[in-house]
């Protein structure tokens, strides 16, 4: 009879041996005293918990239609068609998170052995979810539209940019990226266009994208930033009628259909998006600014909460000055490279984090300058 | 005539108002204090960020009711993964468990929406046959005449859907020893085990000696308590199991959640009287069903447990698809006919109980006409 360890030993797949290797940074990881990277727990506004508890009120506890229920389809299938990824509700499925989105699109998209082509630096999370499908990861920067050949099978690879980044808070440059896209698009891939901070932009000038080129792309996205709802799980996919069936089927295959108090919960923050997207933007802009005139060499954002730190003019070893700031102040702040080798000599923080942890990270740079 | 399941199922589409016997959608609320508690995590603000593997507390929760109703021991700090409802489990698991050519045993008849998982990881099924017979029950020997060298997992789905059949305690006493004998891993999906009927026991092989080690309990709330839509499943397993499947859990989608899963705390911690008033229930539509059918001239194996009745409509000389579609485009009554849960079920509807009994009647009289209406009797 076998042991307890061997059972367990033999009984796992060897690519869930080696994601679970990979998810050891972030199961262990512990919190420091003072931690600029985490966001502080906010809950959504009382308008979103009030539509949750409406729908818990009507019954509204059952299976709803797999790809979610219809007025929130039809909400995110109206703001994607506006900022230039026209679709319709039954190109849109509701899912539990962008997460979730992502993975239904990598999976049903792509092959083991297909590429999955990754624009600037991204979560080591996503390169994570790529090394457990088994798919060949190249990255790639926005202006090397020259790396698609042409004549591919269509199958074979697949761009994902996000726009704006969950990194580093920029939007890529739109005449780089509708040049990448367009060359990806003709090349055969499939581009996916990661819009789950399109809520969090600064300047709310809308999205602008081609729509000749949006109408080609599949689109996933969240509701847990910019609505205070990570907690909630509701993300979606728009997609072009025939690059639809897919992911969906993989979706009811694996959780069936997302919490309708969270779909309802949803609806009512896209209802009531513009208050509270106002709010939020004025706080983390007024945070931002505290920041930078407390001497903290600030990158340039175009959304919230992410936000790199320039620190080249102090060394280019963001691994050895997160250390610094930990031992000088006790806060914990991330080195960039863990999101890509690019970003070499800057440090990340999160606008949503504690404001003492803040203050911690201004007084660092302060006594650094001085 | 001929109809494939296709067109039954977007003529479904069509009819959003027919009585629906297909779904396994229960028709009751969940009950009053679950909904309390859920609205109560929403006002106190936790509705935030959990860990992966599940808030602790509900954890905690799933440790106690699997000690106290299954005699299942495990440790809610590394032996428990909250998931989004239980099919996300059983996915979860298959993704963490199959390599490309490994092989796991499934009762048939079968809920095929587990197929996509296995065949996404490359697994081969291997259908282990049921019958009406023997009231669908598996039957150990023909298990064990399929093991091969490739065999990994065992999978037990008891009561069954579609079939209400069950594990006999005595069945899963021999299955347990065949799992340890030809060293296999069981996933023993228990989501309809609160309900069983006419004296009917539910025996989890999770709590056998030596089991606990190569067992993978799986359950949720969607049945028991009426929760379909709250999405909340669970996993019980030897910890190494549960660390896989829980970092897939945080790729795929993070976590389930929160508001949910403060309900179910509610729903494990709190008065159970709410889950043997929808037994009852059942039992009630169930022996009507079975005495209604069998005037029809339908057969069945003694749907022991679950909530369906798994009946084989060959008497009436109509394949089941067309019968399925008739009864739906004319009467305004959807069932779903066998061939939805393995290619070789064509003579067998799965009908649910989970209409009041009223709706129920009126489906038998409207079925009642359609095999009148177009029956040629063997």
């Amino acid at each position: 009879m076998t042991t307890p360890a061997s059972t367990v030993e033999r009984g796992l797949a060897a690519r869930a041996r080696a994601c679970d290797a990979a998810s050891d940074e972030g199961l262990l990881d512990h919190p420091y005293p003072l931690d600029a990277t985490a966001a502080e727990e906010v809950n959504p506004p009382r308008f979103i918990r009030e539509a949750a508890k409406a729908a818990l009120d009507r019954g509204e506890t059952h299976y709803t239609a797999r790809h979610g229920i219809a007025p929130l389809r039809t909400k995110l299938a109206e703001r994607a068609t506006r900022d230039g990824f026209p679709v319709g509700p039954e190109e849109t499925i509701v899912t539990n998170g962008a997460a979730e989105a992502l993975y239904v699109v990598l999976q049903t998209a792509l092959r083991p052995g297909d590429t999955v082509f990754l624009v600037g630096p991204v979560s080591p999370q996503v390169v994570a979810l790529a090394t457990f499908l088994q798919l060949r990861v190249e990255r790639l920067r926005l202006d090397q539209a020259e790396r698609f050949p042409t004549g591919w099978d269509s199958s074979a690879g697949l761009l994902l940019v996000a726009a704006p980044s969950a990194v580093t808070g920029q939007m890529p440059a739109a005449p780089q990226l509708r040049a990448l896209i367009d060359r990806a698009l003709d090349a055969g891939a499939t581009v996916v266009v990661d819009r789950s901070r399109a809520w969090c932009l600064y300047r709310d000038a809308g999205y602008g994208f081609d729509p000749s080129l949006g109408g080609r792309c599949i689109t996933i996205g969240s509701f847990s930033t910019a609505f205070s709802m990570p907690g909630w799980r509701v993300g979606y996919v728009t997609a072009p009628g025939h690059q639809v069936s897919a992911p969906l089927e993989l979706k009811q295959a694996m959780s069936i259909c997302t919490s309708p108090i969270a779909q309802f919960a949803a609806l009512a923050a896209l209802e009531g998006a513009d208050v509270w997207l106002a709010e939020r933007r004025s706080f983390f802009a007024a945070r931002r600014d505290a920041l930078l005139r407390a001497g903290v060499p600030l990158a340039p954002a175009d959304a919230w909460p992410a936000q790199l730190i320039d620190a080249r003019p102090f060394g280019d070893d963001d691994i050895a000055l997160a250390a610094q700031a930990a031992e000088a102040r006790n806060v914990r702040v991330e080195p960039a490279t863990r999101y890509g080798a690019e970003l070499r000599g800057y440090l990340r923080i999160d606008l949503r984090a504690p404001r003492q942890a803040l203050d911690a990270v201004a007084e660092f740079f302060g006594a650094l300058a001085t | 005539m001929t109809v494939n399941i296709f067109e039954l199922m977007e003529l479904a589409k069509a009819k959003p108002n027919a009585i629906s016997l297909g779904l396994g959608d229960p028709d009751f609320a969940t009950p009053e204090h679950i909904v309390a508690a859920a609205k109560a995590a929403i006002d106190d603000g936790r509705t935030g960020p959990v860990e992966p593997t599940g808030l602790l507390e509900l954890r905690q929760a799933i440790g106690r009711k699997l000690a106290r109703d299954n005699g299942v021991l495990v440790d809610p700090q590394s032996e428990v993964l909250v998931t989004t409802g239980g099919q996300e489990a059983l996915f979860l698991l298959v993704q963490a468990l199959i390599e490309p050519g490994d092989e796991i045993i499934v009762p048939d008849p079968r809920y095929t929406s587990y197929d996509d998982a296995i065949l996404l990881a490359g697994g081969r099924m291997v259908l282990a046959p049921t019958d009406e017979a023997h009231a669908f029950e598996l039957d150990p020997d023909e298990v064990e005449a399929r093991i091969t060298p490739r065999t990994k997992l065992l999978l037990l789905i008891s009561p069954n859907n579609p079939t209400g059949g069950i594990n006999r305690p005595e069945t899963v006493r021999r299955l347990a020893e065949i799992a340890q004998e030809r060293d296999l891993i069981v996933i023993a999906d228990e989501i309809y085990e609160k309900f069983v009927y006419d004296g009917a026991q539910h025996l989890s092989i999770g709590s056998l000696p030596g089991m606990r080690e190569r067992t993978i309990t799986l359950n949720g709330m969607s049945k028991t308590y009426a929760m379909t839509g709250w999405r909340i499943g669970y996993l019980a397993a030897p910890a190494g199991f549960i660390r896989a499947a829980a970092s897939l859990k945080q790729m795929v989608n993070i976590q389930a959640p929160t508001v949910s899963q403060w309900a179910s705390v509610a729903a494990l911690d709190g008065p159970q009287d709410c889950v043997e008033e929808m037994r009852r229930a059942y039992a009630t539509r169930r022996a009507y069903l079975m005495e209604a059918l069998s005037d029809l001239g339908f057969s069945f194996g003694t749907p022991w447990g679950g909530l369906y009745i798994w009946a084989n409509v060959s008497s009436c000389g109509i394949d089941a698809v067309e019968l399925s579609y008739r009864l739906l485009q004319e009467e305004d009554v959807l069932i779903l006919p066998g061939v939805g849960f393995g290619e070789r079920w064509k003579d067998y509807v799965r009908i649910t109980l989970l209409q009041p009994l009223e709706q129920l009647e009126l489906v038998v009289e409207r079925l009642g006409r359609v095999v009148e209406r177009y029956a040629v009797r063997k």
